[in-house]
């Protein structure tokens, strides 16, 4: 239904996408897996940057594929189903430049953008979550009184100075600048919860980038604590007025959180064909287990889930892209796909059976990503806050 | 989506349908729901018929509205939310007129076809369940054996003689006509199946008995006998022996209506929930009480719109004469599951007063737990789907 509405041009691309993702990306997606962030391998993005697909949404004035957000989750749904690592390498780009396409100056545009469309790999970081604290700022005034950001700004007679420290930055090992919330205590009052958002290159004095953490799923894609010791804010650093951070924040959130529905659907896709291969070729009593029931009904049950995610992630998209209010549906989205995605690939570990619980078979993989997605960009808990908060 | 898809008249229609189930078919649901449905009660197919919605689909050459799958289903949507049971009557139509439509003759096509358009109400009947045996009464059919049927057809001179016993037909009591599937006496095999219409003032027709059912209880729904029935050759719909793959394509082409009577109940059940948070102001603040509520809820609505989707996307693609075999099914499984979902947790949230007789939570409880059973049960809907995985 949202397919037909795209050009053919990019219908070509998202099957071109498919092609150059089973070429490349597939058949090594258990060794990106394997080797995690810890040993780093930039082969998969840099296949991504040669065609121009690590942020396809940026404007053909800037180099980009100008493709719009239904576009992009088709893209990202494609690379997902690939190596969601990749993919979420790709969405956490195009959140570190969501704040830019919203309230970036031109030169900051100008500056930014053409570094993720360029043919050599280079990526932006974001860095939204709390070392320790979680995604607070979001909760009424009160609350931020309590937790405030760990990224605090001074006001001094020098300029502003950045101290603090964010965990969990995605993209941290290579990226060029990150996009990231600071917090002025001094301009917290019942008017304003006191955010600048900031763009900051990553090779200014001060910032220190922590170890690799090993994570669980989505080990592709880097993770790291960044450190800020004094570092100097710049006026070109500021997005957006002072102290709007917070709303530009929640307003770019809510764009990108469908992208991050769409890598479910693509590791809930990948788990659920795997499930469905595995079941034609696995034998039990001399029938494939697919002409069991049990094993019929769930694949079933699993094709419903990934076509109602998909339609939840496209429909968000799509009122993302018309420019209608996004702010329920893009919740929704999340919601429903990393649910369906969890699902599936679980079951999807039950039907391809003992094999899948050996390190290595593509099924755990899946069930790892599908987990470790449904809380990165605000776990699920956190959308159904801010969905319930608008019900 | 699905809305911006329609023309601004299709969206009228649907904003006065709303109007109409919440208010009047609302009211009536409710009082035939807790009087039971032993007697056929017109004054919902009264209301239908004033607005010719008894069968939204049919093309203006029979005096219908001829809308689109997308613009029906979201019509099934808003009469579910007044009442689950109207929709139902109006689903039973589009089964029963499916066959007629897609492979009637012309003389059965303007025969019957614009009865179901008149200002009076004038419903059809689906009449596919067969009784599996008289001896089992309550034990019924195992659900896969929705084609194997026992009613029989015979052929005699330029008549065909219809026997058999149905179960479970709605509209059975009230209709002009029914769509009725049964066998060639002298087969058992699938390909020997054949739709054939019969007017309900045909001799030999018996009403047993009405099924009291726990749901849609507003959709007047009966056992019927066929003693015997004698209508002429031409009521044939189709060529003899391709009454199986009618089945399966009146199936595909309506259960997508089917799930948006899920949609609908669902949502009526959410709004209820979502009222008495409002209410009690349960939304948004960040205490544990209110977590629960809040999450729930969100969790709901979630669900509920991409069911909506699911729905919309098979009426598009049957709109569209797109391949909507799969994503039909897949539609009603996940718009059936999530309805009854919705509707347990709706009583879970309301609490032990939604567990009493009369409150709307448990009406819609009953109501969505009826569509995993009718229009094909979910088991005989997993396994066409799974043949086209």
């Amino acid at each position: 239904m949202f397919r037909d509405t795209i050009s053919q041009q990019d219908k070509e691309l998202v099957f071109f996408t498919r092609e150059l993702i089973n070429q490349h990306i597939v058949p090594r997606a258990l060794e990106y897996d394997a080797l995690g962030n810890e040993q780093f391998d930039g082969s998969a993005l840099d296949i991504l940057a040669e065609y121009n697909l690590l942020a396809p949404i940026i404007s053909p004035e800037y180099g980009g594929r100008g493709a719009s957000y239904l576009v992009t989750a088709m893209l990202l749904e494609e690379i997902g189903a690939g190596c969601a690592g990749v993919a979420a390498a790709v969405a956490a780009n195009i959140q570190s430049i969501a704040p830019l396409l919203a309230a970036g100056t031109p030169e900051q545009l100008g500056h930014y953008l053409p570094l993720l469309t360029a043919p050599q790999t280079s990526l932006g970081a974001v860095a939204m979550v709390e070392n320790g604290v979680n995604l607070d700022v979001l909760l009424p005034t009160e609350k931020v009184a309590k937790h405030g950001s760990s990224l605090q700004a001074q006001r001094s007679s020098h300029g502003d100075i950045i101290n603090g420290c964010k965990d969990y930055v995605m993209n941290a090992a290579t990226a060029k600048f990150i996009s990231t919330l600071v917090e002025y205590p001094e301009c917290r009052d019942k008017t304003s919860s006191g955010f600048q958002l900031m763009v900051i290159p990553l090779d200014v004095p001060g910032i220190k980038k922590g170890p690799s953490g090993r994570k669980l799923g989505l080990r592709y894609c880097s993770t790291a604590e960044i450190e800020f010791k004094a570092v100097k804010a710049e006026p070109q650093f500021m997005i957006g007025g002072p102290e709007s951070g917070l709303e530009l924040f929640k307003e770019c959130m809510d764009k990108t959180v469908p992208l991050i529905g769409a890598v479910c659907v693509g590791v809930a896709r990948a788990a659920y064909q795997h499930a469905l291969e595995v079941s034609k070729e696995r034998k039990m009593a001399g029938h494939p287990v697919f002409e069991e029931s049990a094993v019929r009904h769930s694949l079933v049950s699993m094709a419903s889930k990934l076509n109602a995610a998909r339609l939840s992630v496209h429909h968000a998209c799509w009122m993302i892209d018309k420019g209608m209010d996004h702010t329920l549906t893009s919740p929704q989205a999340k919601i429903v796909a990393s649910q369906a995605a969890q699902d599936i690939t679980s079951r999807s570990m039950e039907i391809v059976g003992s094999q899948a619980y050996v390190n290595g078979n593509p099924a755990e993989k899946y069930l790892r990503d599908a987990k470790m997605l449904s809380i990165v960009d605000g776990s699920e808990q956190f959308h159904r806050f801010l969905l319930a908060s608008q019900l | 989506m699905a809305l911006s898809m329609l023309s601004d008249s299709d969206r009228q229609l649907i904003m006065e349908v709303r109007e109409l189930a919440s208010t009047q078919i609302a009211e009536r649901g409710n009082h035939l729901d807790l009087i039971g449905d032993k007697e056929p009660d017109w004054v919902i197919p009264t209301l239908l018929a004033e607005r010719n919605i008894l069968a939204p689909t049919l093309p203006n050459t029979y005096g219908g509205r001829g809308l689109s799958v997308m613009a029906t289903a979201a019509i099934i949507e808003e009469l579910a939310v007044g009442c689950a049971g109207a929709a139902a009557i109006v689903v039973t139509n589009c089964y029963a007129l499916t066959p007629i439509v897609e492979a009637g003759s012309k003389y059965l096509q303007d025969q019957f076809l614009p009865l179901i358009t008149q200002k009076e109400p004038h419903l059809a009947s689906s009449v596919i369940n067969d009784v599996s045996s008289e001896l089992e009464d309550h034990t019924g059919s195992i659900p896969e054996d929705i084609t194997r049927i026992s009613t029989t057809i015979r052929q005699q001179g330029n008549q065909v003689v219809i026997n058999g016993n149905k179960d479970y037909i709605f509209n059975g009591a009230m209709a002009d006509y029914m769509v009725v599937l049964a066998r060639s006496i002298d087969s058992r095999h699938k390909s020997r199946l054949q739709f054939v219409v019969i007017p309900a003032n045909t001799s030999g027709i018996h009403i047993v008995k009405p099924v009291q059912k726990i749901g849609m209880r507003s959709a007047h729904t009966v056992r019927l006998q066929y003693d015997n029935v004698t209508v002429p050759e031409n009521y044939r719909i189709g060529r003899p022996g391709g009454g199986y793959f009618l089945l399966l394509q009146t199936f595909d082409r309506n259960l997508a209506l089917v799930g948006a009577i899920g949609v609908g109940i669902a949502r009526s059940a959410y709004e209820l929930v979502r009222d008495l948070a409002r209410q009690k102001d349960l939304l948004g603040k960040n205490t544990t009480a209110n977590y629960y509520f809040a999450s729930a809820l969100a969790d709901m609505s979630a669900h509920i719109n991409a069911a909506r989707l699911s729905v919309a996307r098979a009426a598009y693609q049957i709109d569209q004469e797109g391949n909507y075999s799969r994503v039909s099914a897949m539609a009603k499984l996940y718009a059936t599951q999530v309805a009854q979902q919705v509707t347990s947790q709706a009583v879970d949230l309301v609490g032990r007063m939604g567990f009493v007789v009369g409150h709307p939570a448990e009406k819609y409880l009953r109501d969505a737990q009826m569509l995993s059973m009718v229009a094909g049960s979910d088991y005989l809907h997993r396994n066409t789907v799974a043949d086209q995985l």
